[in-house]
C-alpha cells in the first residue's frame, strides 16, 4: 500500500529557504519522527503536510491521491490527516468527550474505546481541559486527532511541554495508541532520545533537507556525515587508514563494514565502545576530566602517543580518577563517515 | 474614602423607599414610561447586538484575514472612541434632518460605541493560540464552522465585557439621542429636571434606570459564571496564516470602508464643513479659549484626586484583599454603572439638602466626576499596582534601603506609567462629558462640551463646530491608550 509520498517539495519565507526539494517516502502504519535542530524546517514540512501552509513547489500524495501538486493543494479539512499540536490545544470551553468527538460526524461513536486506546480512564470524560494533568492532555489530544480514523497523524513536538519523567510514560503510551490504530504518523521532535525510542524510521533534517532517513539503530550506528552523527549522540572520530575491512587508526584496528574504498577516511565509533582496562592492556591513554551520572560516567583522555583527545563511556561502578593512565580496546565496529548509507 | 461612590446609589434607594406604594405606581405606570421604556429596551438591545456583530466582524477581519493595510482598519476601527458620541450625531443630524428617530439613533450612536466590543475581542483573538483552529480545520471543518464552534465560544468573555460596556453606554447617553431627538430613560430625566427642579417624576424615571443599569450588570455576571475560560498552555506562538478572501476582498474593503465613512468620515466632514461655512460668522477666539481652559483646568483637577482616591483602594485590594476591600473595590465599579445623570441627579438633591454651600462650586461638580470615573483609574493603577509585587520591597530592605527610600526608588517608579495612565483616561473622560457638566456647573461657566451643547441645540453649527474639533483632538491620546491597551477599556 501507498502511504505518504513527497517528491521535491520547497518553501520559502521571503528570501530564506526553509525547505530545499524534499523527498520523503512513508509506508502504511509506518511512524516516522523528524528530527533536527530548531530553524531545520521540520515544522514547516509538517504544516505543509497538514494543508496550513502552501508549498513553493513539490508535489504530496497520500494514499495515492495528490494532496498538493505545484503549490496550493486542497485545504486541510478536505485531507484526513489528524494533527496534535504543541501542548495539544483541547478546546477549553468542551470537556474530552466532546473534544474528541468534535471531527466525528454521521457515524455512531464510542469515546470510551478512544479513551481506552489512549490508556486513559473512562471517569475522565466529562472534566474539562484544566481539569486534566499535561500528559492526559495530550493523550486526549491524540484520541481527538485519532477519532475521525484519519489516513495520517502528524504530531508537532508533542512532549516537548511535559517533564521528563512524563514525556517517556506519554510518548510511550502515543505509541501504542497509534500501533493500535494502524496509523501512519509523523512525529515532530528535537529531541534525540525521544526519536530514537518510539519512531521506526527517523528522517534528520538539516538545512531545510533530509540529511538521513534511517532506521534508529542504523542512524546512530551508520550516520552519513559527523554532524549527523552529532546529534544523534557523542562521536569519537579517528582519522583513519582503510584496507578492506579495517581502519588503521590511534585507538588500534578497528572492524568496518565492506565495500569502503580503501585509502584515507574517517571512522566513528561511539564513547561506550571504549573500554578502559589496565594501563599495559590497550592504548595508553591518561584521564583529563571524569562527569559522574551515577548509571554512568563520561570520560577524557589524551591518547599518550598521539596526544588525541577522546571520550569515553564507562559503567558508573568503575570510574578511573583524573590523571589516571589507562589502557583502551575498542569492543565492536566502527562506521566510516562521507560514504552513503548502507 | 471609597464610600463616597455609593452616594448617588443610596440616595436613589433612599428616595424610591421615601416614595408610598400608591404615589410610587402612579408616576410608574404611564403610557409616559411604558414609550420610555420600550424605546431605552431597543435602543440597548439593539445597540448591543449591532455592536456585537460590528466589533467582531471587524476583529475577525481584522486578525485573521489577508486584508489589505491590516494596522491602517485597526486603528480606523478604533478611532471612533475619540469622537464623542453627541459630536457624532451633530455630524449626522446637521447634515440631515433623517436620521432622528430609533434607527437613526441605534445607527448612530451604535457607529460611536462599537469599538468597546471591538477593541477587547481583537485583543482576545490575537491572544488565542492558533493550534486550536488548525485542529479544527484537520478535523474536517472549514474557515466559517471553525469560527462559528472554536473561535467565537473563547471570544465569549470579551464579547460579553465589551456588549456590557455599551448597554452601559446606551443607557447613560444623553446627548446624542437629544440630538436625535429619541427620547430614553435618560434624556426623560434631564427634560424633567428641567421643567420641574428635583421633581417625583425624575427621580422615579432615575430609579428605573439605575434598575436597569442593575439588571444588566446582573446579566453580565450570569453570563460570565456559565464560561469556561480554561486556558491550557500557550502552545508555541506562530503568525496565524490568514484566511485568503481571494474575491471576496472587494466587498470586505468596500465594507470597512463604508462603516469607517459612516462612524469617522461623516462626523468630520461635517465637522470641517461647518468650520468653513461658520467662519463667515465671527470666530470667538476668547470664548474658545476660556471654555478650553475651564475644560483642561477641570480635568486636570478630577485626574489628580480621582487618582490619589483610587490609590488606596487600589493598593489595598492588590496588598490586603480581605472582605471589606473587595466590596470598596466592587462598590466603586458598581458606581461606574450608574449614569451621568443620575450621579449629577443625586448630588444635587443631597448638596442643597444637607451642604447647601457646596451646590453650584466646582467642588461638587469634581466629586460628581470623580465618581463618574473612578473605575478608569482604578483600573490602571490596579494593574500598576500588580506590577509591583511585594517581593521587590523585600529585595531593596534586604539590601538596607528604608521605607521611604524604597517607595521612592522601587515602588513609585514601578507603578508610575499606570498612575499616568490613570489620570490622562480621568482627564480625557472629563473634557467631552457632558451630562453632569450641563447640571451641575456653576453658573456662568462654560467648557469645550457645554459651549458646543449651547449652539448645537440652537442650531447655530457653524458655531459649535470649533468646540466639537477641539474635544476631538484632546480625545485622540485617550484613543490610542484604548487602542494601545485594550485591557483598560475592558473594566472600565
Amino acid at each position: 500500500m501507498s502511504g505518504l509520498k513527497i517528491t521535491g517539495v520547497s518553501k520559502s519565507f521571503g528570501d530564506q529557504l526553509v525547505l530545499d526539494q524534499v523527498d520523503l517516502e512513508i509506508p502504511n502504519g509506518s511512524i516516522v519522527a523528524a528530527l533536527g535542530p530548531s530553524g531545520g524546517g521540520k515544522t514547516t514540512l509538517l504544516r505543509i503536510i497538514a494543508g496550513f501552509l502552501d508549498a513553493d513547489a513539490g508535489s504530496i500524495s497520500l494514499g495515492g491521491t495528490s494532496l498538493i501538486s505545484g503549490g496550493r493543494g486542497i485545504p486541510p479539512q478536505h485531507r484526513g490527516i489528524g494533527y496534535v499540536p504543541q501542548e495539544g490545544a483541547l478546546f477549553p470551553h468542551l470537556d474530552v468527550a466532546a473534544n474528541i468527538a468534535f471531527g466525528v460526524r454521521g457515524r455512531r461513536f464510542d469515546v470510551d474505546e478512544m479513551l481506552e486506546l489512549v490508556d486513559l480512564d473512562a471517569s475522565l470524560k466529562r472534566r474539562f481541559p484544566h481539569e486534566l494533568s499535561g500528559g492526559q492532555q495530550q493523550r486526549v489530544a491524540l484520541a481527538r486527532a485519532l477519532a475521525p480514523r484519519p489516513s495520517m497523524v502528524l504530531m508537532d513536538e508533542p512532549f516537548s511541554s511535559l517533564d521528563a519523567g512524563l514525556r517517556v510514560e506519554t510518548g510511550k503510551a502515543v505509541i501504542r495508541a497509534l500501533r493500535a490504530a494502524d496509523a501512519t504518523a509523523i512525529l515532530v521532535t528535537h529531541d534525540q532520545d525521544e526519536a530514537l525510542a518510539l519512531a521506526d524510521q527517523v528522517a534528520v533534517m538539516r538545512d531545510g533537507r533530509i540529511a538521513q532517513l534511517a532506521s534508529p539503530e542504523e542512524l546512530y550506528r551508520a550516520p552519513v556525515d559527523a554532524a549527523v552523527a552529532g546529534f544523534v549522540g557523542s562521536v569519537v572520530i579517528l582519522p583513519a587508514v582503510i584496507s578492506g575491512q579495517t581502519a588503521s587508526t590511534s585507538l588500534g584496528d578497528i572492524r568496518i563494514p565492506a565495500g569502503k574504498p580503501d585509502g584515507t577516511a574517517q571512522v566513528l565509533v561511539r564513547p561506550e565502545q571504549l573500554v578502559l582496562g589496565a594501563a599495559d592492556a590497550g592504548v595508553r591513554a591518561v584521564v583529563d576530566d571524569v562527569s559522574f551520572f551515577g548509571h554512568d560516567a563520561t570520560i577524557r583522555l589524551t591518547l599518550v602517543d598521539s596526544g588525541l583527545k577522546v571520550e569515553a563511556r564507562v559503567p558508573g561502578t568503575d570510574v578511573p580518577a583524573v590523571g589516571d593512565a589507562v589502557g583502551i580496546t575498542i569492543r565492536g565496529a566502527g562506521s566510516v563517515l562521507g560514504a552513503a548509507p548502507q | 474614602m471609597a464610600a463616597f461612590a455609593l452616594i448617588p446609589l443610596g440616595y436613589v434607594i433612599v428616595y424610591a423607599a421615601s416614595l408610598g406604594g400608591q404615589e410610587m405606581w402612579d408616576l410608574l405606570v404611564r403610557p409616559r414610561m411604558g414609550e420610555l421604556l420600550w424605546n431605552t429596551s431597543r435602543l440597548v438591545i439593539g445597540g448591543c447586538l449591532l455592536s456585537l456583530v460590528l466589533g467582531v466582524g471587524c476583529a475577525w477581519i481584522v486578525e485573521r484575514t489577508d486584508v489589505p493595510a491590516r494596522n491602517l482598519w485597526h486603528v480606523l476601527a478604533a478611532a471612533p472612541l475619540a469622537i464623542p458620541a453627541f459630536v457624532n450625531s451633530y455630524g449626522w443630524s446637521s447634515l440631515t434632518p433623517d436620521v432622528e428617530g430609533y434607527t437613526g439613533a441605534l445607527v448612530i450612536v451604535t457607529l460611536s460605541y462599537f469599538p468597546l466590543v471591538y477593541l477587547p475581542t481583537a485583543a482576545m483573538l490575537r491572544g488565542l493560540d492558533p493550534a486550536m483552529e488548525e485542529v479544527a480545520r484537520s478535523l474536517g471543518f472549514g474557515p466559517g464552522w471553525t469560527f462559528v464552534r472554536v473561535v467565537l465560544p473563547q471570544l465569549r468573555p470579551a464579547m460579553i465585557g465589551g456588549a456590557l460596556l455599551v448597554g452601559l453606554h446606551m443607557l447613560s447617553e444623553f446627548g446624542a439621542l437629544q440630538m436625535l431627538r429619541f427620547p430614553t430613560f435618560t434624556t426623560a430625566i434631564y427634560d424633567q429636571y428641567k421643567s420641574s427642579f428635583n421633581s417625583a417624576g425624575a427621580n422615579v424615571i432615575a430609579a428605573v434606570l439605575v434598575l436597569c443599569c442593575l439588571l444588566l450588570l446582573m446579566a453580565d455576571l450570569r453570563l460570565r459564571a456559565n464560561r469556561r475560560l480554561a486556558r491550557v498552555g500557550s502552545g508555541a506562538k506562530r503568525d496565524v496564516v490568514p484566511v485568503r478572501l481571494g474575491a471576496r476582498r472587494i466587498p470586505v474593503l468596500l465594507l470597512l470602508v463604508g462603516l469607517s465613512a459612516a462612524s469617522l468620515g461623516v462626523p468630520i466632514y461635517s465637522l470641517v464643513h461647518w468650520l468653513v461655512v461658520g467662519s463667515s460668522t465671527a470666530f470667538p477666539v476668547g470664548e474658545i479659549l476660556a471654555a478650553a481652559g475651564t475644560s483642561i483646568g477641570l480635568g486636570l483637577a478630577a485626574a489628580v484626586i480621582t487618582v490619589l482616591i483610587a490609590l488606596p483602594v487600589a493598593w489595598l485590594s492588590v496588598r490586603h484583599r480581605t472582605r471589606i476591600s473587595t466590596s470598596i473595590e466592587r462598590s466603586a465599579y458598581t458606581a461606574n454603572a450608574l449614569p451621568g445623570i443620575v450621579v449629577a441627579l443625586a448630588l444635587v438633591t443631597v448638596s442643597i439638602r444637607y451642604v447647601p454651600g457646596i451646590y453650584q462650586t466646582y467642588l461638587l461638580l469634581i466629586a460628581a466626576y470623580a465618581i463618574m470615573f473612578l473605575p478608569r483609574a482604578l483600573v490602571s493603577v490596579r494593574s500598576a499596582a500588580e506590577q509591583s509585587p511585594p517581593v521587590y520591597e523585600d529585595v531593596a530592605h534586604g539590601l538596607g534601603v528604608g521605607r521611604i527610600a524604597t517607595a521612592r526608588r522601587v515602588t513609585l517608579p514601578l507603578i508610575a506609567p499606570g498612575i499616568g495612565a490613570g489620570c490622562a483616561l480621568v482627564f480625557l473622560a472629563v473634557t467631552t462629558e457632558l451630562t453632569a457638566t450641563l447640571l451641575l456647573s456653576p453658573i456662568g461657566t462654560t467648557t469645550l462640551a457645554t459651549e458646543f451643547w449651547t449652539s448645537s441645540s440652537s442650531v447655530a453649527y457653524g458655531a459649535a463646530a470649533p468646540y466639537a474639533l477641539l474635544m476631538v483632538l484632546i480625545s485622540l491620546p485617550a484613543t490610542y491608550l484604548l487602542a494601545r491597551r485594550p485591557a483598560l477599556g475592558a473594566g472600565a
